[in-house]
């Protein structure tokens, strides 16, 4: 029997027109998420993290000129392609999201529970009734407190932390498939962050749940991620199973992320913008490797031809001409 | 809430009363004489000096000022001089047909501008955009008399389908009614739809960049949900500011339509009150008018807590 994975990303590029032009913020990213599994996006601010999420569900504004090429395969059915119609049967159903900013991804003039609620009754079909019987399970599940009253609050009557939960209950209340959370736990301090990760795990357990999680935090990574995939400037540079991109990462990107997690004090949720140099604007893409002018290790021929990802190994690839340069442990170069 | 009613309602006494005053001097600083107008051009000096005296109009100024301010307080607007009837009572069987008139036009206004202002913004940038809002701009600049005498042409003269002028109350049928008041309500609510379109496809443009939209889109909901329950409403603000403004406009404008549309309405009767000088009359009318201005503006006021709940009015 073929191996059917229940996301396949393949080659998706995702250009949006602006005012000085076009700019392809994601560019030729592939992968794979299986059901169950636990996949970290990680990278710095700008890199097109959420951008590959949103091309996902083509969650961008018609009319706007942003365009999707490429081919995403969910349960075999190819995402780019299919009408609108077929494409809201999956949102918020089979495939749900969790977005980044919990303080404007609620909608201020509703209640919590009925934006909740509204997924259920157009999904699960459950009446009024059921939806705000399962609404208020769900939001006792994700730890809100006194959730029969919250149920009927407005976004603002909420804080930060509950608000990015009423987001995870919204993710999580039809069961999905796959679940593509986009720096789920940013907003909540280390217990709740760890409460939240527990639930997420759990539900992924009981229902086999694939799971994409976007992410600054290598701390979250290394804790509950299988597989990574590191972005530089809207490509992977790097794709790993979790311990080997630990043990042995080849990027000197990935290592310079590995570099920057703060790890004394054991504080999370850092930017990871320690890596010298800024990342060059989508409109000024190098014209070699991508990374070159902040790396350490480049040279004339990185500065003039873009790499490609090579498989170094199995399930290892990495998009840098010198991998080989690269020891275990990653630190063949100083700084 | 209840206090805070209490507390706008209060507030707006001494608004009123500065509109009173400002009524009052301006009518009075209008060159004219009431007598004159009743009895005629043939009148000789003192038969009208014998009417100004019946008519109080030769009392100093301040004290026919307070004699109506003093009847204000007591809820009487005055008397008509001309129909020799109360202000209250002329007002009052003018009102019918302003308030038909004013009321559908708002309603094709707002039932025609709410949906293609929606569309507009949902197609930004589309040749749909560009041509509703074209028309909208033309709506805005046309003047509703010019309007008006078109339908007129049109509808009346060549196709003959539609009473060209004139009015009949809603007793002698309702679809009578509509047929002598259908082209004086749409040339009366184009601008102010043409307002209404622009101002709800900007504040959609706007909503629809919020995060939350996204989430609305990516739970499933289809477009008219998306776009009708969590979109339009957020949006909704602005365009009720504009419909309330727009409905207390209509009032004012009615003026003009009623005039060419010759419907017996309030501002039929302003413009026969200023030609007669019956200047209780006009201060009536006029400070009726201001009263239902703000009193439009009170009522959007509350309207807004009811559509956004971060709008609160109970914080003393
Ligand atoms: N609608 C858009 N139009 C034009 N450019 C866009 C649009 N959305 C995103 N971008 C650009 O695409 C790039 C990638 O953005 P994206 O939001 O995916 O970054 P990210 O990796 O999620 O960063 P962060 O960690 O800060 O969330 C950025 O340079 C951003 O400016
Ligand atoms: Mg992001």
């Amino acid at each position: 029997m073929i191996h059917v994975p229940l996301l396949e990303v393949k080659n998706l590029r995702t250009t949006f027109s602006t005012e000085l032009g076009q700019v392809t913020a994601v560019d030729g990213v592939s992968f794979q998420v299986d059901s169950g599994e636990t996949v970290g996006l990680v990278g710095e601010s700008g890199c097109g993290k959420s951008v590959t999420s949103l091309s996902i569900l083509r969650l961008f504004r018609k009319h706007s000129g942003t365009r999707l090429t490429g081919e995403i395969f969910f349960e075999q059915k190819e995402l780019l392609q299919s009408s609108m119609e077929e494409l809201q049967e999956i949102r918020g159903n089979r495939i749900s999201m969790i977005f980044q900013d919990p303080m404007s991804s609620l909608n201020p003039v509703y209640t919590v529970g009925n934006q909740i609620a509204e997924s259920l009754m157009l999904h699960q079909k459950l009446s009024k009734k059921a939806a705000q019987e399962k609404t208020i399970e769900m939001l006792t599940l994700v730890g809100i407190p006194s959730p029969d009253k919250r149920v009927n609050d407005y976004p603002h009557q909420l804080s930060g932390g509950m608000r990015q939960r009423v987001m995870i209950a919204m993710g999580l209340c039809c069961q999905p498939k796959l679940l593509i959370a986009d720096e789920p736990t940013t907003a909540l301090d280390v217990t709740i962050q760890a409460q939240i990760l527990d639930l997420m795990l759990d539900l992924q357990k009981q229902l086999q749940m694939g799971i994409l999680l976007i992410t600054h935090d290598l701390g979250v990574v290394a804790e509950v991620c299988d597989r990574v995939l590191v972005m530089y400037l809207g490509q992977i540079v790097e794709e790993a199973s979790v311990e080997t991109l630990f043990e042995n990462p080849k990027h000197p990107y990935t290592i310079g992320l590995m570099k920057s997690i703060p790890t004394i004090d054991g504080k999370r949720g850092k930017k990871l913008h320690v890596i010298e140099g800024i990342v060059p604007s989508l409109h000024q893409i190098p014209k070699g490797c991508r990374f070159a002018p902040r790396c350490p290790l480049a040279d004339e021929k990185c500065r003039q031809h873009p790499p490609d990802l090579f498989e170094i190994a199995r399930l290892h690839q990495v998009r840098c001409w010198h991998h080989e340069r690269i020891g275990v442990g990653g630190v063949a170069f100083g700084g | 809430m209840g206090g805070y009613l209490l507390k706008r309602v209060v507030s707006l006494l001494p608004v009123l009363l500065v509109v009173a005053v400002v009524d009052f001097i301006i009518i009075h600083l209008t060159p004219g004489d009431p007598a004159s107008v009743i009895l005629g051009a043939q009148a000789t000096e003192e038969e009208l000096a014998k009417l100004r005296e019946q008519l109080g109009l030769n009392l100093p100024i301040y004290i026919r000022f307070f004699e109506w301010i003093g009847g204000l307080l007591q809820g009487d607007l005055g008397w008509s001089i001309f129909m020799d009837k109360p202000v209250t009572e002329a007002i009052w069987e003018h009102l019918g047909p302003t308030l038909s008139l004013t009321i559908m036009a708002e309603i094709i206004a707002i039932l025609f501008a709410i949906p293609l202002g929606v569309m507009a913004a949902n197609r930004r940038g589309t040749w749909m955009d560009q041509t509703f809002m074209t028309f909208a701009l033309l709506g805005i600049s046309l003047p509703s008399f010019w309007i008006g005498l078109n339908l007129i042409l049109l509808f009346a003269v060549q196709l003959n389908w539609l009473p060209a002028a004139g009015y009949q109350p809603i007793s002698n049928g309702l679809l009578n009614h509509f047929k002598y008041l259908i082209m004086p309500a749409i040339s009366l609510g184009i601008m102010q739809g043409a307002l209404i379109a622009r101002m709800t496809r900007s504040s959609m443009l706007e909503v629809l960049n919020e995060n939350y939209i996204r989430t609305a889109e990516a739970k499933g909901l289809k477009m008219w949900l998306v776009t009708y329950k969590h979109a339009l409403r957020n949006a909704f603000i602005p365009i009720l500011t504009v419909i309330g403004l727009s409905f207390a406009t209509l009032i004012g404008g009615a003026v003009v339509t009623e005039t060419v549309f010759n419907i017996p309405g309030i501002g039929k009767l302003i413009v026969n009150s200023v030609l007669r000088r019956d200047y209780e009359v006009i201060q009536g009318t006029v400070l009726m008018i201001a009263a239902a201005y703000v009193l439009i503006n009170l009522i959007v006021d509350l309207l807004y807590a009811y559509i956004d709940p971060r709008v609160r009015y109970d914080k003393s």
